[in-house]
Formats: structure tokens, C-alpha cells, sequence
């Protein structure tokens, strides 16, 4: 489901993608591309958050098992990947 | 013809410096220890079993023989594998007389050994337990980079070239195949000791982290149990949409990164798909495949002249700070979250941060266990755990794409 945070979230990560490769546009010392750079990288990276944030998301109890470790439903009576009967 | 020559590797003894001598008894000794505690399960098992046996093993058998390079000279080798030629009509001419050198020349000088287990992780990860609580996640995850970033100024105080200082930094992030990629990258000429150094470090949280937790956190707060995890679940539609578009940003971001990003979220994206074919040759037989050849391609690497360069006692030295911080910088974060949480966070979640998927999480949620046999912390661990793998890749894109591009 398409929503207005995932939009936000491709946008921002656009805009940060084009400041972090600026270099290929333009010629900048190094202290000053290093800076674009790291804005360009910290603004692409908030926009995959941002749209991780739209991401629609069901709440549900887990356990894990306690001889594989692996996630089960907390309702769960066996476990899904080693067969372990929870007591 | 003397009695030694009947065993060319006990003869070589007699035919090569003494501090080579020592240093191969040593490390055939050393060998025997690196196995024996994985069998123990004190070590990492997994990487100790294959790279002890490799170390112990090709120090035993050199001999005397032609150098590849040049036949006329006779030099000690071993039949394992040559790391030292490049140009490639030799690497053909060894290729068909070392019995490991096709693995290493075709996996390890690309990375693609390092892309291997990156796709095996991305096949066991649980998406879910990091997107359930991101925020705690990542601020723990950054806290355990601590090591990551202090190191680079360190190694470069200490004489390391900035390429070199950031290969070694990346020891503190825990994770292998980033060391591996960004030293392949970045510093190949130190590849083989910062694998060596950094795998046998990796095996060492296992077994040293648990000291460094009893000192830092009292036995009341270790066993902290927390509450039942609540996981906010998503659709496996939506996390193969969030695998490409995110694989597609960072891959765009840091290109010089991209087999590693992009053999991460295929694994990620194979284990959504739900193609049970798939899902098993990843997690079966591509990642444990791939750990196999990696541990014993590195303990056959370790021989005694990599292991006497005077580099290696100050890559051993910052090895350890590397991780050391990151444990440091973990605690440090678990213990923000703990006070932020009003004391029901337990804050060895902090020391999960510290990738190394899954060994970080096992050993806190051990530890909060035997401290409090009801604490049952291991799906708060994950989140951590999976956070601290996305944010090694970051700092290892960021080092690799960073450096040679702003010529520091």
C-alpha cells in the first residue's frame, strides 16, 4: 500500500543520493565535498527510515525457542523450525 | 643424507632462522588450541574448528621448494596456496600446484567470499525484530560502532596509512566480511594479517565478552527480563519493496560497497520470497559453505612469515582496542536505553549492538540468563544484532567510497 511517508521517504533519499554524488557534477575542494557528502549520506539514509516508517505493521506477541532461538508466534505450542514442544 | 631429510618438515627446522622456527612451533601449538576451544564451544566453533586445523597444519608441512616467481631460487613454501603472486601466468602455474589456491584466487582477492556470508546473513535475518523497534536499535548499534571509529585516529597515530587505519578500524564493527571487503579494498597489502587478526578477534567476543560484561554490569541488572516481545509485523511484500528500494539507495549511495549490499538484501529478499529451495542453499549450504573455506583459507594463511612481520604485534594490539571499545561503546549505549526505559530495558542489549550476527545476541542472552534463569532476552538481542550489521555496512561504505575520494 502506496502512502505519503513512503513518497516523502524516496524523495529525501533522492535529493541525498544527488548531494553525496555531487562530485560528478561539480568540482569541490576536498573538505568541502567531504561535508556535501555527509549531508548527502545522512539524508539518503533518513529517507529509507522514513519510508520504513510507512511501512504498514501488525502487532503480535513472539517468543523464541528456547533450544533454536527461532522466532515463533507467542501462541505458538511447537516450534516451527526445530519441532520443539514448548512446555 | 642426514635422518631430518626423511622429514622435510622437520628438516626445515635446521635450514631457516630460529625466530621462524619458534614461530612455527607456536603457531602449530596454537592451532592445536584454536580447535580444541572450538570444540569446547569456548571459541567460536564454527571459524575455530577450520582455521586451527589449517594453522596447524600448513606450519607442519613446508618444505623446501621452487619459488613460483622464480624456479631457480629455492625457498620454504608450503602445497597449500601462494597469497603473495599477482601476475597471471603465475597464478595459472600455481593454480596447478597449490590445492587451495583456485579457491583463494577465484574468492578472496574480489571479495566474493565476503559477498557469500553477507548472503547467508541476509538469509537468516528476521527483518521484522529490527523494524519493530528501529530507533532503540540503531542508537545501540551506534553506541558498539565506537571501536569502529576511534581505531581509525589510533592506527593512524600509530603509523598506518589512512586506507590501512580504516581497514583496521573496521575490526570493532565485528563483522568479518566487512574486514575483509574493506582491507581487499582499501589496503590489500594487509589483507592476510588483518583477516587473520580480525577472525580470530571475532572468535574471541565469544569467549571475552562475558568478562567484560560481569565487570561492567552487577549480576542484578544482567538479569533484568524484560517483557514479552511485541512484534510489529510486516508483510514479506513490503519487505522485499523496503529490500530494493533500500539496496538500490545504498547501492547508488556507495557503489564501491554495492556486492556487498546487494548480496545482503538477496538474502533477505530470498527469505521472503518463501522459495524453500532457495532459503535452503542459502542458509545451509552458501553461508556455512562459505564459513568453511573462509576459516581454513585463513588458518592456512597464517604461517610463520606472515605471523613475524612486525606489523602483525600492532595489528594484534589494535585489534583488541577495536573491539574492546565496541564493547565499551555498546555497554555505554545499553546503559542510555536502560535509564531512558526506566530501568526495565536490560542494558547487555548494548553489547548485541556489536554485530557479529548471531554470537553477540547468544551471549548476552546467556549471560542475562544464567543470571536470571526467567530473563529470556535473545529476540531483544536480535534487533541490535541485525542494527549492528547495517550500520558496520555503512561505516565500511562510507571508509571505502570516503577515502579515495577525498584523498585523505
Amino acid at each position: 500500500m502506496w502512502n505519503k511517508k513512503k513518497t516523502q521517504g524516496i524523495l529525501l533519499a533522492v535529493v541525498g543520493v544527488f548531494l553525496a554524488r555531487i562530485d560528478v557534477f561539480i568540482t569541490l575542494e576536498n573538505t568541502q565535498l567531504f561535508s556535501v557528502s555527509a549531508i548527502g549520506i545522512i539524508l539518503a539514509l533518513a529517507g529509507i527510515a522514513v519510508y520504513a516508517t510507512g511501512m504498514p505493521r501488525i502487532l503480535k506477541k513472539a517468543m523464541a525457542c528456547p533450544k533454536c532461538y527461532t522466532k515463533n508466534e507467542a501462541s505458538a505450542r511447537v516450534c516451527k523450525k526445530c519441532k520443539k514442544v514448548f512446555s | 643424507m642426514g635422518f631430518l631429510s626423511v622429514f622435510p618438515g622437520l628438516e626445515l627446522f635446521t635450514q631457516v632462522p630460529l625466530i621462524t622456527s619458534v614461530a612455527r612451533v607456536f603457531l602449530i601449538l596454537f592451532g592445536f588450541a584454536l580447535c580444541y576451544l572450538g570444540y569446547k564451544e569456548i571459541l567460536e566453533p564454527l571459524l575455530m574448528i577450520p582455521m586451527g586445523t589449517g594453522m596447524a597444519m600448513v606450519n607442519a608441512g613446508m618444505l623446501m621448494m621452487p619459488d613460483p616467481t622464480n624456479p631457480q631460487i629455492i625457498k620454504p613454501g608450503t602445497m597449500f596456496l601462494n597469497s603473495m603472486i599477482s601476475n597471471p601466468n603465475e597464478i595459472v602455474n600455481a593454480m596447478q600446484v597449490f590445492f587451495l589456491q583456485p579457491i583463494y584466487t577465484l574468492t578472496f582477492p574480489n571479495g566474493l567470499i565476503a559477498c557469500l556470508v553477507f548472503l547467508g546473513i541476509g538469509a537468516i535475518t528476521e527483518l521484522d525484530i529490527f523494524i519493530s523497534n528501529p530507533r532503540m536499535s540503531l542508537l545501540l548499534a551506534i553506541c558498539a560502532e565506537l571501536g569502529s571509529i576511534l581505531t581509525f585516529p589510533i592506527a593512524m597515530a600509530m603509523g598506518f596509512t589512512s586506507p590501512q587505519a580504516a581497514s583496521i578500524a573496521i575490526i570493532g564493527g565485528a563483522d568479518g566480511p566487512m574486514v575483509l571487503f574493506a582491507s581487499l579494498r582499501l589496503a590489500p597489502e594487509i589483507f592476510v594479517p588483518i583477516g587473520i587478526v580480525a577472525y580470530i578477534y571475532l572468535s574471541v567476543c565469544y569467549a571475552g565478552y562475558p568478562y567484560l560484561i560481569k565487570l561492567l554490569v552487577p549480576k542484578h541488572i544482567r538479569g533484568i527480563a524484560m517483557s514479552e516481545f511485541e512484534i510489529k509485523e510486516v508483510s514479506a511484500g513490503e519487505k522485499i519493496a523496503f529490500s530494493l528500494i533500500g539496496g538500490t539507495v545504498l547501492c547508488l549511495l556507495f557503489p564501491v560497497a554495492a556486492p556487498l549490499f546487494v548480496c545482503f538484501f538477496l538474502g533477505i529478499i530470498i527469505r521472503e520470497s518463501k522459495v524453500s529451495r532457495f532459503i535452503q542453499i542459502t542458509e545451509d549450504v552458501i553461508l556455512y559453505g562459505s564459513t568453511l573455506f573462509l576459516g581454513f583459507v585463513l588458518g592456512c594463511l597464517c604461517s610463520a612469515d606472515v605471523f613475524t612481520d612486525p606489523k602483525m604485534f600492532k595489528l594484534i594490539l589494535l585489534g583488541f582496542i577495536a573491539l574492546f571499545l565496541s564493547g565499551i561503546g555498546g555497554l555505554i549505549g545499553g546503559y542510555i536505553a536502560y535509564f531512558f526505559s526506566g530501568k526495565k530495558l536490560n542494558p547487555l542489549l548494548g553489547i548485541a549492538g556489536v554485530s557479529c550476527v548471531p554470537t553477540t545476541a547468544k551471549v548476552c542472552h546467556k549471560i542475562a540468563n544464567e543470571a536470571n534463569p526467567e530473563a529470556f532476552i535473545i529476540l531483544h538481542c536480535m534487533g541490535p544484532n541485525i542494527a549492528g550489521v547495517i550500520t558496520t555496512a555503512i561505516i565500511t561504505a562510507v571508509y571505502v567510497t570516503m577515502i579515495p575520494k577525498c584523498g585523505f
